[in-house]
């Protein structure tokens, strides 16, 4: 196309040849979607989330649809940071993308035992903290729901690790930018979000909920409005680069999220409905910088007019 | 990947037959299926999974980058499968696949007994065709019979394209309106003891339909010692093994407690599957 539009961005620190990541647990490790969308024209890939063991997760069913969206109650099923390491990892390398891993754990030293096997694996080039996961030590209450516990398990795991960090925050809170800035002060290099929304879904006929786990996270187009907002307050809250996440479906939609203050984007749900779709976004941007005639993609982070 | 609708007709009450084309589709194995997306907008969102009814082999001669046929057969159970109903020659769908891994053709099997229960019938046509295309020149061998079950006669479906290759085919209905009255697990049973001297070794089941169905089939095979494979049916959202959503519990023998329909079957060997737990 021979356009010279630059698309690329840094986030924390990491250079991204354009600013379209796949979200967490909608891309499995890569090899999944390998034949079916150009991996080297992604920005990163952010894995499926990792604990320092391998979990087995939820009992079936564990999704649903809903209206223009998704309930998945997978319970965080993963294959443990050592497999992926032996045996993803080498698979991800192959290709010119950049690889960031998202993890979880039980415990604060959980959390800082993976920081730290990650920042020994070449390949791995920045972490994505998911805290929105139970505190098995201190009463089951969710790190990313609290603003002391975010603080405490985010300046932990910031003392175990040089990589770069970015923090992924839980919608399901009273107030989105009180956690946002206790990640920041806690030495997070960025803050993505959103996670999937809490909810259910109930049988009328067996009046039985419709996942096994009861309750789940919402995803897909349905939660494109709530997570634009939360996206927006948070960008004005805090200076980190934020990376928006939720619902996006179409070129149209990251560009929404950008302008809301988003440095850059992660699709997660459309990847099931189309495999190739962050290819199709990626190229939509482009066209829309021309058309614009915007010279970096840049330029339209936070550029909304109120 | 973009397919032409070429037929898309009722068979009976909520059954329907569609015929598609695709620019140089791949070769499917019977049992895969193909996600198909009904509609371009997000109501609804997901992909629907839809078995491999009849595949039809390139067609001399060759257009411009080959073209492939293939059938679904598809029962209305919801929204999306009342649009596909509602789709007309030459519509265009988007279809993702061949996925999953199909049946399988253990050696020296001297019969194939297939059996499906409602919708289960759909794989089983291509299933049939196959066994029957393997069999060729080799004697007895790929003898097929056929067990179909249905709450009504006009639950069963396919009786006649089983027939044109040969089988032998055995109906039982719930409420008695074709063939035996009852359920086709009982046929299968009565079947067994009736060829009570054959050796369960050369016997291989294939099974398609209900959970219970497909739990009573596996208990049989399980308990005469003889090789069976189920088809499973979860609820999926990428159909890659990409969401992990679409889990069945295995016995452990791996150290992995669930495996993904869409990926690691759904095609399953019936004594890997917890059935206490499914
Ligand atoms: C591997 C596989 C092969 C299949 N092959 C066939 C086939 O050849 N013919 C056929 O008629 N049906 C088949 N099914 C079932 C078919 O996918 C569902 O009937 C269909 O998705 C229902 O969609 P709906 O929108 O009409 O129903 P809705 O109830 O509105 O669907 C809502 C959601 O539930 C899911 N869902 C509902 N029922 C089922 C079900 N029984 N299995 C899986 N997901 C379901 C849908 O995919 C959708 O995500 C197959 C299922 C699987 C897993
Ligand atoms: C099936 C599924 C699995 C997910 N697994 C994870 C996970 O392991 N870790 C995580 O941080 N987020 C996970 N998410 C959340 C997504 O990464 C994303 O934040 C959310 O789905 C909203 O984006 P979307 O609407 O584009 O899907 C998962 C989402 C889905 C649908
Ligand atoms: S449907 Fe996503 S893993 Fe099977």
């Amino acid at each position: 196309m021979g356009r010279d539009i630059d698309l690329s961005v840094n986030i924390a620190g990491i250079n991204l040849k354009n600013p379209v990541m796949v979200a967490s647990g909608t891309f499995g490790y890569g090899e999944e979607y390998a034949p079916y969308v150009n991996i080297n024209k992604l920005g990163a890939i952010i894995v499926k989330g990792l604990s320092l063991t391998p979990r087995n997760g939820n009992p079936p069913p564990r999704i649903v649809e809903t209206e223009a969206g998704m309930l998945n109650s997978i319970g965080l099923q993963n294959i443990g940071m050592d497999t992926f390491i032996k045996e993803k990892l080498p698979f991800l390398k192959k290709y010119d993308t950049k690889v960031i891993v998202n993890f979880f754990g039980d415990s604060i030293d959980e959390y800082c035992e993976i920081a730290k096997m990650a920042g020994s694996a070449p390949g791995i080039h920045g972490l994505e903290m998911n805290i929105s996961c139970p505190n098995k030590q201190e009463g089951w209450l969710e790190f990313g729901t609290n603003s002391d516990l975010t603080f405490r398990v985010v300046s932990a795991v910031r003392k175990n690790t040089n990589l770069p960090l970015i923090v992924k925050l839980s919608p399901n809170v009273t107030d989105i930018t009180v956690i946002a800035r206790s990640a920041a002060e806690a030495g997070a290099d960025a803050i993505s979000l959103i996670n999937t929304l809490s909810g259910m879904a109930i049988d009328i006929e067996t009046r039985r909920p419709k996942l096994a786990n009861i309750i789940g996270g919402l995803s897909g187009p349905a939660i494109k409005p709530v997570a634009l907002k939360m996206v927006w307050q948070v960008a004005r809250s805090i200076k980190l680069p934020v990376i928006g996440i939720g619902g996006i479906m179409t070129y149209k939609d990251s560009i929404e999220f950008m302008i809301a203050g988003a440095s850059a984007v992660q699709v997660g749900t459309a990847n099931f409905i189309d495999p190739a779709v962050t290819e199709k976004i990626i190229d939509g941007l482009e066209l829309y910088c021309e058309q614009k005639s915007i010279k970096a993609i840049k330029e339209i982070t936070g550029s909304i007019v109120t | 990947m973009l397919s032409i609708v070429l037929k898309n007709k009722r068979l009976i009450n909520s059954y329907y037959k569609m015929k598609l084309s695709c620019e140089g589709f791949i070769n499917a194995l019977p049992g895969q299926f193909v996600m198909i997306k009904v509609s371009p907008h997000y109501d609804p969102l997901l992909r629907r999974p839809m078995s491999f009814h009849r595949i039809i082999p390139h067609h001399p001669p060759f257009k411009k980058g080959g073209r492939g046929e293939f059938e679904i057969l598809y029962q209305i159970t919801g929204k999306g499968t009342e649009i596909m109903s509602n789709l007309k020659e030459g519509n265009k769908v988007d279809i993702l696949g061949p996925l999953g891994r199909g049946f399988w053709f253990p050696e020296g099997i001297e019969k194939a007994i297939i059996i499906a229960g409602g919708i289960g019938i759909a794989p089983m046509v291509a299933l049939a065709e196959e066994i029957r295309k393997r069999g060729k020149g080799q004697g007895s061998r790929g003898k097929i019979i056929v067990f179909i079950g249905g709450k009504t006669k006009d639950d069963i479906l396919c009786k006649g394209d089983f027939e044109k290759i040969g089988a032998n085919v055995h109906i039982a209905t719930e409420d008695g309106s074709m063939g035996k009255k009852g359920v086709c697990t009982e046929l299968l049973k009565e079947w067994l003891i009736a060829h009570g001297s054959l050796l369960m070794a050369q016997l291989s089941i294939f099974a398609c339909g209900p959970q219970g169905m497909l739990k009573a089939v596996a208990d049989i095979s399980i308990n005469k010692n003889i090789s069976c494979q189920v088809s499973l049916d979860k609820n999926m959202a990428c159909g890659t093994g990409a969401c992990l959503g679409c889990v069945v519990k295995v016995k452990n023998r791996d150290s992995r407690l669930y495996k993904c329909v869409c990926k690691d079957g759904p095609v399953f060997d019936a004594g890997e599957i917890l059935w206490e737990e499914i």
